[in-house]
């Protein structure tokens, strides 16, 4: 018989059970996460790829721009800001290890989950300021850059056909002397060129293989990497056999042989293959533009470059599938490969095509485990980056959260929940018109009358960029006086005053409604009028020219014909001497914009 | 009192319950189909928070049929037969069958939070901290008691014959212009007006701030009118109890 005491015990069991079955609310899950303003906070049930493994349900907790812990429960200090992401995959923020560092670029790749670029060709002028930035914890909206700065190229060789004017090197006898001048002007590591240009159906001249030892020996006398561009498997040989560290690209003129893998094997040296750009140069569809989740954040510089096409390329077909087989067998090899996209090339966008590069991993054989390491965790410990590319204590918070499980199916890193650059959440713009993308109007167009003070206006120079420029700027009498010294020494010389439009520092605001620029001035020398605007604050501001200003003139800038300005996103006008050098007196009595009349 | 005669009593009335599906099952048949209806077939659009509202409203609905049929319609009932006459010359104070029946009511209430919160949960995608879903319940199952009072009152007032007749008059009007149903917002202003004088409105409003839908306004004085009723209609019934004894 039913023991008739427990009844009421079975009852009160029912009902506590009842209360405990019925179900809680979830706490906010990434679109609904509120603001993030500081660079600590932690993050909760999210499976966790830590750059080579993955590990369920985890807590992650950012102090100060870096990990701090990662475990099952993790404690947080009272005050930290929680998130919770179950059902999300926490990433390393990746390493693109193949891009070359033009305009928006490093904007463009961290709204991409690229938090490092490896740039294999770059301007020199760009690098001092982003060797400083990279060792930063501060908030930025750009990805950190490691440079391999001016290549190595023979004079009309593969390299030389930017417009870049770079210095070239002839013979081995040059070679110390020239690599120790790449690193001098900071180069962090070195890139030679070996493309005869036969897989381009020409030929070029290119380094011989003498100059190529002589300058890989030279980089690892001063303890740098030596990375070599080629097309061919007999040049990968060669780059190989000379000591190179890494091949900037894939060989796909012909399948490599078994020699060759056992060589790249025993030699240790790793492989970008770069498929995202070897499969435009064969001509295949990246699909990129198909992806709304791509498309949506896919700045118009980027959907043009994504929409270039190689000349020719319908006859190189065979390309990506040669270079698929040998990413294959070299993987099977043992021959540890790293992501890159080589954007901007045609074809390709920073951040979103090394999406597509992860993609082509997989479908040359690599697991997608394995595929995000190539673009996590490996390229941090080829390049010596030293807290990056892996989530454990005491990494910079660089951290990708997707929607959905990337191990399971690669295209899942597209779907980006968020982005911290140093533990910053990263404001990821959309371009399709959506609120996101919206700035607040500017609400005030005046702006300089210099009857009391400077207006918000201050002195710069290119001596943010490296150069040696100098600049006195004064208020008095109503006016604001500019004493430019415009010097050579940098790759665009200038020295003027600059004034914000937004309340904080470069930040974008709405100047669509105004149609003009007043400035009244005159100037001793030629100025510019310096308009910065558009996605990124390290943007190339667009330039308006004002000459013949001897005598106070009142000059009118019709903003439309402004060419790259993005009025829905102004962010500081400057108006400076340069690029010739000189010295020039610039006195601005009133500058303010106007409405349309 | 002797409360083992009033545990007696409860089991009592609760083997009546069983034994009498026909009173049990629509009392409880009734809000779950309307909340059904109303609450999770209507809102399938996902206007996320209706299925939240109108947990905590039908669940007011729920809680007054019980309370309002149980003691109004069985005491007028039993009035006529003569049990309540029996009852008073049984050696217990009349209080005890009374305490039982209220706890019956109270019984009925969590029945019907139970169901109802189980149909949101599961359906309607009600979530709630496990303090508000516990929080909801005591509403409910305390926010019987002045319909019971009503329910008393009214049963001692009316006949056996009147009764079924005025109470449902009394109670579906009631329950609608108290917003139990539609939401009160959505009623025209005058209408509004009119749910003040309600006591469901009272116990809706208290609801709809337990599960996190309205502001805690006036918290205090909802609770104390639902007080001030339960006394009036408890003094009714007292005087109506003298009445049918003085009968």
């Amino acid at each position: 018989m039913f023991p008739r005491f427990l009844v009421p015990v079975l009852l009160v069991a029912l009902v506590i059970a009842f209360f405990l079955a019925l179900p809680e609310p979830r706490a906010p899950q990434p679109p609904d996460w509120p603001a993030q303003t500081g660079n600590s906070f932690v993050l909760r049930g999210a499976q966790v790829f830590d750059g080579e493994r993955l590990h369920r349900n985890r807590d992650v907790l950012v102090q100060d721009g870096r990990i701090a812990a990662v475990g099952p429960k993790v404690p947080a200090p009272a005050g930290t800001p929680e998130f919770s992401a179950e059902g999300h995959t926490l990433l390393p923020a990746f390493i693109d290890a193949h891009t070359h560092n033009f305009g928006d670029a490093r904007s463009d790749a961290l709204r991409f989950g690229v938090a490092t670029q490896i740039d294999l060709f770059t301007a020199v002028d760009s690098l001092a300021a982003a060797r400083v930035e990279r060792e930063s914890l501060e908030r930025t909206d750009q990805a950190d850059l490691w440079s391999a700065g001016t290549l190595l190229t023979v004079a009309r060789g593969h390299g030389t056909q930017f417009g870049l004017p770079i210095p070239t090197l002839d013979d081995a006898t040059q070679a110390d002397a020239f690599v120790a001048a790449r690193i001098a002007e900071g180069s962090d590591f070195i890139k030679l060129v070996l493309e005869p240009g036969r897989s381009f159906g020409s030929t070029m001249p290119t380094l011989d293989a003498a100059t190529v030892k002589s300058a890989i020996e030279a980089a690892h006398a001063r303890g740098k990497l030596a990375l070599v561009h080629v097309s061919t498997a007999v040049d990968a040989r060669t780059a190989i056999e000379a000591g190179g560290d890494g091949l900037a690209h894939l060989f796909a003129d012909t399948l490599a042989d078994a020699d060759l893998l056992a060589l790249a094997r025993e030699r240790e040296v790793f492989v970008i293959p770069t498929l995202a750009v070897l499969e435009s140069v064969a001509g295949r569809a990246h699909g990129l533009d198909d992806d709304p989740r791509i498309l949506s954040h896919l700045s118009p510089v980027q959907r043009e470059s994504l929409a270039r096409q190689f000349p020719g390329n319908g006859v190189r077909a065979k390309l990506i599938e040669r270079a698929l087989g040998n990413a294959r067998a070299l993987h099977e090899a043992g021959v540890t490969l790293l992501a890159g996209s080589d954007a901007p090339n045609p074809g390709t966008a920073h951040g979103a095509s090394l999406h597509r590069e992860l993609e082509l991993l997989v479908e040359a054989g690599l697991t997608p485990a394995q595929a995000l390491a190539a673009a996590t965790a490996h390229p941090a410990k080829r390049f010596a980056l030293a807290d990056r590319g892996r989530i454990t204590s005491a990494m910079r918070a660089d951290l990708v959260l997707v929607e959905g499980d990337p191990l399971a199916d690669i295209r899942a890193t597209r779907a980006i929940a968020a982005v911290w650059k140093n533990g910053y959440r990263v404001a990821r713009l959309r371009f399709d018109g959506t609120a996101a993308d919206q700035a607040a109007p500017l609400t005030e167009p005046v702006l300089g009358r210099f009857d009391e003070g400077d207006d918000g206006w201050m002195p710069t120079t290119d001596r943010i960029r490296g150069g040696t420029s100098d600049v006195a700027m004064v208020v008095s009498g109503g006016r604001l006086a500019i004493d430019a010294d415009v010097r050579a020494g940098s790759m665009w010389p200038w020295a003027g005053a600059m004034r914000m439009l937004g309340t904080a520092p470069m930040e974008p605001v709405d100047a669509r409604d105004h149609a003009t620029l007043h400035v009244r001035l005159r100037a001793s020398g030629p100025v510019q009028v310096l308009f910065f605007s558009g996605a990124s604050a390290a943007g190339v501001p667009a330039s308006w020219p004002i000459t013949d200003v001897a005598d106070w003139t009142e000059v009118s800038i019709p903003l439309a014909a402004v060419e790259g300005f993005d009025a829905a996103r102004a962010r500081a006008l400057a108006i400076v001497a340069g690029p010739q050098p000189g010295t020039v007196r610039i006195e601005v009595d009133s500058i303010e914009l106007r409405g349309p009349e | 009192m002797n409360p083992s005669i009033l545990m007696r009593e409860v089991r009592g009335e609760l083997l009546s319950a069983i034994r009498q599906p026909a009173f049990v099952l629509p009392t409880l048949a009734f809000p779950v189909m309307f909340y059904l209806f109303f609450g999770l077939a209507f809102t399938m659009s996902r206007s996320m928070h209706m299925p939240t509202w109108l947990l905590a409203t039908y669940g007011v609905f729920g809680i007054i049929a019980p309370a309002l049929f149980g003691f109004g319609i069985m005491v007028a009932t039993e009035k006529g037969e003569g049990w309540l006459r029996l009852k008073r010359a049984a050696p217990v104070s009349p209080l005890v069958p009374l305490l039982a029946r209220v706890a019956m009511a109270m019984l009925f209430a969590f029945l019907v939070f139970v169901l109802l919160a189980s149909l949101g949960a599961l359906f309607g995608g009600v979530r709630m901290p496990r303090a508000d879903w516990i929080l909801l319940a005591v509403t409910l199952t305390a926010g019987s008691i002045p319909f019971c009072a009503m329910g008393l009152a009214c049963g001692l007032w009316l006949s056996a014959r009147a009764a079924p007749a005025v109470i449902n008059l009394v109670y579906l009007p009631m329950a609608f212009l108290s917003g139990l149903w539609v939401p009160l917002p959505a009623f025209p202003e005058w209408m509004q007006g009119m749910a003040n004088v309600l006591p469901p409105y009272h116990l809706a409003a208290i609801a709809l701030h337990v599960v996190g839908m309205q502001p805690a306004e006036n918290l205090w004085l909802h609770a104390w009118v639902l007080t001030g009723v339960t006394m009036v209609f408890l003094a009714v019934a007292a005087v109506a109890w003298r009445h049918v004894q003085e009968n």
